[in-house]
């Protein structure tokens, strides 16, 4: 390989361009290893920790690989295709949905949800230091958990310094620590808790209704699930078969979160006042030596989570006006910024609005996967404009009005209107037909249709969207697409 | 491939002001990147019908069962 050809690929692959099959280095393998390096953290002990409210340890375990399966189904058929077709991230591939600029909007989630979970996480990492004090015998101070996860952001910064290739080997060896420690964690509580008290177990506050409980349960996952929406484009693209991406990130981000929360799960079953936290009793359950010996294993798991976090969150800021220009160290740091605040200065506060955090991502999330979904197979013929997803000009297809598509933004609002409909995000209180569909589904399907509709009815008679191109009856299909012919010509210092 | 030549070897992590030499690179590697892109030899590999199938089975199929027999238990 010359050496342009090295620094065209290593821009492309920081600002989210297309990455051609030649260009991508990640085997099956490594795909597998990021993405349950990605998945299998410690929010999972949370995820299952919510479960516990909801549902005893046999129904709860169903419930919990369900959800995470049903999660997976949109992720996989909203962006695996595409994204593994055209080499590109999760972000760029909503600018035929939202507009060139309307995409902003995903940006903006992207920022928000791995912001949200790398916060957690830092936290987290905070919370078992103090834990490790603890088991040392010392009173950790007060300050002690903020300033633990601040350096937490400091390293995650220090592992991603020298770009995105760092985690082609940082993240198979996280993984196996991680798998590692969920499995102990399981067979700490059980060594001493015992399997019929784990059995036994009622869940923790549970609603009147069984099939409310069993929605919640599946719902919790599903969410949580969906949040790898933020994640799924920067993993696939660097791999060059989709075929060979599919198993991989179902096994690894699905199944990853399914089996990791069975540990937080059964924890906040035998444990109701820990909600699946084993930074809260790892110390108690395995002594101080094997506690802080697996409160070390949560530290360095966390690490493994938050630097490919830190890194989506880094492509997708890179995605925005403005800040395409910066150098990649620049970006990562502003990835991180608001967590220096939220980690160093109000850790609990944060921490305790977990649940909130969980219907957020089933709110914004389900209803993208859901548009994605009706646009990309149902009028697009699994076809884009490689151009016109970087053209910003009046002439770019994606251009809409003004580069906003409204038809997305309202199928957009529609989702959402939907998710908070069915379920409070905060008091977690359901409306019918909760129990029966969940929120997320019915988020993803209501998304789906009013996008479709509105492209049949408003985008396609107004010939904007590109739609010309697949859709037999609208016109016949050009030879080559109208941007292609045009240079793409960014403005200085404008994104692309 | 073919790439586009960057101006004085200049290194991406390298402090990449804004220049409209610099710019002008950027603006035809990613011209290139797009053109390449849309032949279907250099594209990922896609998903074939019977990926699909088993997707379906994995993430809706057996998630059916599992509240099924969930809800059995």
């Amino acid at each position: 390989m010359s050496a342009p050809e090295a620094s065209g690929e290593h821009v492309a692959l920081q600002n989210g361009w297309p990455q051609t099959r030649g260009d991508r280095r990640w085997s099956g393998v490594t795909i597998f290893g990021t993405s349950i390096a990605t998945a299998i953290a410690t929010w999972c002990f949370l995820i299952g920790g919510f479960v516990s409210f909801y549902l005893t340890a046999v129904a709860g375990t169903f419930a919990i690989l369900a959800g995470a399966l049903i999660g997976m189904l949109f992720i996989v058929l909203a962006l695996l295709p595409v994204c593994a077709k055209y080499g590109i991230d999760s972000a760029v591939s909503t600018r035929p949905q939202f507009g060139v600029r309307g995409s902003v909007l995903s940006v903006v989630m992207i920022y928000a949800s791995t912001l949200g979970w790398n916060v957690i996480l830092f936290i987290f990492m905070g919370r078992a230091t103090s834990s490790i004090v603890r088991g040392f015998g010392a009173t950790p101070p007060g300050w002690l958990t903020g300033a633990a996860g601040v350096v937490g952001v400091l390293l995650a910064l220090f592992v991603l310094r020298k770009g995105p290739e760092s985690l082609k080997d940082f993240g198979p060896p996280i993984a196996v620590l991680t798998l590692v420690l969920g499995v102990a964690v399981m067979i700490l509580l059980i060594h001493k808790l015992g399997v019929g008290a784990l059995l036994d177990a009622p869940a923790v506050a549970p609603t009147a209704s069984r099939p409310v409980n069993w929605a919640s349960g599946l719902e919790v996952l599903i969410a949580s699930n969906l949040s790898w929406w933020a994640y799924t484009g920067g993993i696939v693209r660097n791999g060059p078969s989709a075929r060979k991406s599919m198993w991989p990130l179902i096994a690894g981000l699905g199944l990853g979160v399914g089996v990791g929360s069975l540990a937080g799960f059964y924890a906040g079953l035998v444990i109701p006042t820990s909600g699946g936290d084993p930074t809260q009793f790892l110390l108690e359950t395995g002594g101080n030596a094997v506690g802080v010996f697996l409160l070390v294993f949560v530290i360095v798991a966390d690490l493994g989570t938050v630097v490919v976090g830190v890194y989506s969150s880094a492509i997708g800021l890179r995605q925005l006006p403005g800040l395409s220009k910066t150098s990649w160290n620049t970006t990562t740091l502003l990835a991180v910024l608001p967590a220096f605040v939220l980690v160093g200065f109000f850790p609990d506060a944060v921490f305790d609005r977990f649940g909130t955090f969980l219907a957020f991502l089933g709110v914004c999330f389900g209803p993208v996967c859901g548009i994605q979904i009706a646009d990309y197979f149902g009028l697009r013929r699994q076809r884009l404009d490689a151009h016109a997803l970087y053209d910003r000009t009046s002439a770019g297809a994606y251009h809409y009005w003004a580069g906003v598509n409204p038809v997305g933004l309202v199928a957009f609002a529609a989702g959402v209107a939907t998710y908070l409909y069915l379920l409070d995000p905060v008091t977690y209180v359901s409306r019918a037909p909760f129990q029966y569909l969940t929120a997320s589904i019915p988020s993803v399907t209501v998304a789906g249709l009013v996008y479709y509709l509105g492209a049949r009815l408003i985008l396609l008679p107004s010939g904007r969207g590109g739609y010309q191109r697949f859709l037999p009856g609208v016109g016949e299909p050009a030879p080559v697409p109208a941007s292609a012919t045009v240079p793409v010509r960014p403005a200085v210092g404008e994104a692309m | 491939m073919s790439a586009v030549e960057r101006p004085d070897g200049a290194d991406a992590e390298a402090p990449r002001a804004v220049l409209v030499q610099d710019a002008e690179w950027e603006a035809e590697e990613l011209a290139r990147r797009c053109r390449l892109i849309e032949d279907p030899a250099v594209q990922g590999l896609p998903l074939l019908t019977r990926d699909y199938v088993t997707l379906l089975v994995a993430t809706v199929l057996i998630p059916v069962l599992l509240i099924v027999i969930g809800n059995l238990t």
